[in-house]
C-alpha cells in the first residue's frame, strides 16, 4: 500500500532578535527543506544588529516583519498573523531544521487525519563551548529529547482553536501552549526522529539559566491547578 | 528507607519546586509530573528546603498547628516517605539536619498533609528541561 499523499502550505515563523551571527544557517536550514513550497517569515523582534542586512540578503524568499521588542512568544503571534500556510511551524534564528522536518512532519499529518500537533526529537549542539560540550557529553542534555516550538508543526485551524502563544513567557511560551492545546482535546503525535538540531552558545545559555525559566514553568503550573480548583477538583 | 533524623535534601538536579501563598508546587523534570502540596504539606516542604530532619519538621508543625504530636509526627513521617517514593527528595547521608526556625503565635488548624500527583500534562513538562546549572 502506498503512503498517503501529503500537501499543503507550510507557514515557517522565525522571530529573531540580534541574531544576525546564526540567522542565515538557521533559514538555510529552511530554504533546503525536502518539501516546498514553505512561505517563511522572519519576524525581527526589533533588533539592533546586522539582522535586518541579513534579510535582506534573502529577498523575496523570505517574508520579514519588524517590530518594537516583545519577546519571542509575541514575535511569533506576529509571525502567525500574516501567516497564509494551513500548517504551522516554528524555527528560532540559532537553530536548524533537519532537511527532511517538514516532509516528515506532513506526511505524519497525511496518514493520521485526526492529527492536529506534531512534535519531534531535537538535538542540541554547542558552539565555542568546548568546555561545557565536554562537561555535558555523557548526560541527557546531549542526547535527543522531545523539543517544544522548534519541532512543533500544527494544523492552523487547530492553532486558532487554541490561540496565541502568551506573550508574558518568554521563555516557555510553547510549553504554555501545548498545555492548553492538550486541555483544549487536540491529538498529538511525536515523530521519534531528530528533526531540529538547537544550538547552544554563550548568549543562550545563560539566558536559559536565568531563574525566568523555571519560573515560567511554575506560572504554567499554576494557571494549571488553578483551573483544577475551579472545577472543584 | 528515611530514618526521622536524617537530613532531608531536595533532588534539585531533577525537581524545580516553588512555594507559592503556601502552596508547594513541584516539578520532576525527568519524569513531567507535577505535584501540589497545600497548606501543612507547603509548611512542610519549606522545611525540607530548609534541610531540617522528620523529626523537628514533626516538632515545628506540632508546635504551629492544633494536633497531637503523636499525629503531627506519624503525619510528617508519611508524607516524607512518599516524596522520597516519588523521588523528589532524598537524604544526604548526615543525621541532624537544621533546627526548623519556629513561625509565630498562635496555633492554625489542622489539616493532614497531603501529596497530589498530576501525570495529565507528563510528556509535555517533560520536554526541554532547564539545563543544568555550571555548579551542578
Amino acid at each position: 500500500m502506498s503512503e498517503p499523499s501529503y500537501s499543503g502550505l507550510v507557514t515557517c515563523v522565525i522571530p529573531v532578535f540580534n541574531g544576525e551571527r546564526y540567522l542565515a544557517e538557521a533559514l538555510d536550514s529552511v530554504l533546503a527543506q525536502t518539501h516546498s513550497p514553505i512561505e517563511i517569515i522572519v519576524v525581527d523582534d526589533g533588533s539592533t544588529d546586522g539582522t535586518p542586512d541579513v534579510l535582506a540578503g534573502y529577498g523575496g524568499d523570505v517574508r520579514s516583519v519588524r517590530q518594537a521588542n516583545a519577546g519571542p512568544a509575541a514575535a511569533r503571534n506576529r509571525g502567525v498573523a500574516d501567516a497564509r500556510g494551513e500548517y504551522l511551524a516554528f524555527l528560532d534564528s540559532d537553530d536548524l531544521w533537519a532537511l527532511s522536518k517538514t516532509e516528515v512532519q506532513l506526511r505524519r499529518f497525511a496518514s493520521h487525519p485526526g492529527l492536529s500537533v506534531c512534535t519531534s526529537l531535537m538535538q542540541n549542539f554547542w558552539v565555542d563551548l568546548a568546555d561545557e560540550e565536554a562537561r555535558m557529553k555523557d548526560t541527557e542534555v546531549a542526547r535527543p529529547q522531545a523539543g517544544p516550538s522548534q519541532t512543533l508543526m500544527v494544523r492552523r485551524a487547530a492553532f486558532d482553536r487554541v490561540g496565541p502563544f502568551d506573550p508574558t513567557l518568554r521563555h516557555r511560551d510553547a510549553h504554555d501552549w501545548l498545555v492548553r492545546a492538550r486541555a483544549a482535546g487536540l491529538q498529538f503525535g511525536q515523530v521519534n526522529e531528530v528533526l531540529v538540531r538547537r544550538r547552544l552558545h554563550a548568549n543562550n545559555l545563560s539566558r536559559s539559566r536565568g531563574a525566568g525559566d523555571t519560573d515560567d514553568l511554575f506560572a504554567i503550573l499554576r494557571k494549571k491547578l488553578a483551573a483544577r480548583d475551579a472545577l472543584g477538583r | 528507607m528515611i530514618d526521622s533524623k536524617d537530613t532531608l535534601a531536595i533532588r534539585r538536579r531533577e525537581v524545580a519546586a516553588k512555594v507559592i501563598d503556601g502552596e508547594a508546587i513541584l516539578i520532576n523534570l525527568s519524569t513531567g509530573q507535577y505535584y501540589s502540596m497545600g497548606d501543612v504539606g507547603g509548611r512542610v516542604w519549606s522545611l525540607i528546603e530548609q534541610s531540617c530532619n522528620s523529626e523537628g519538621i514533626a516538632t515545628a508543625i506540632a508546635a504551629e498547628y492544633d494536633v497531637p504530636a503523636a499525629t503531627a509526627a506519624a503525619d510528617v513521617a508519611e508524607l516524607v516517605a512518599e516524596l522520597a517514593a516519588e523521588n523528589l527528595i532524598e537524604t544526604n547521608g548526615a543525621v541532624g539536619g537544621a533546627t526548623p526556625v519556629a513561625r509565630s503565635s498562635s496555633k492554625a488548624a489542622y489539616s493532614k498533609p497531603a501529596l497530589s500527583k498530576f501525570s495529565d500534562m507528563a510528556e509535555i513538562f517533560a520536554m526541554d528541561p532547564p539545563l543544568p546549572g555550571l555548579a551542578q
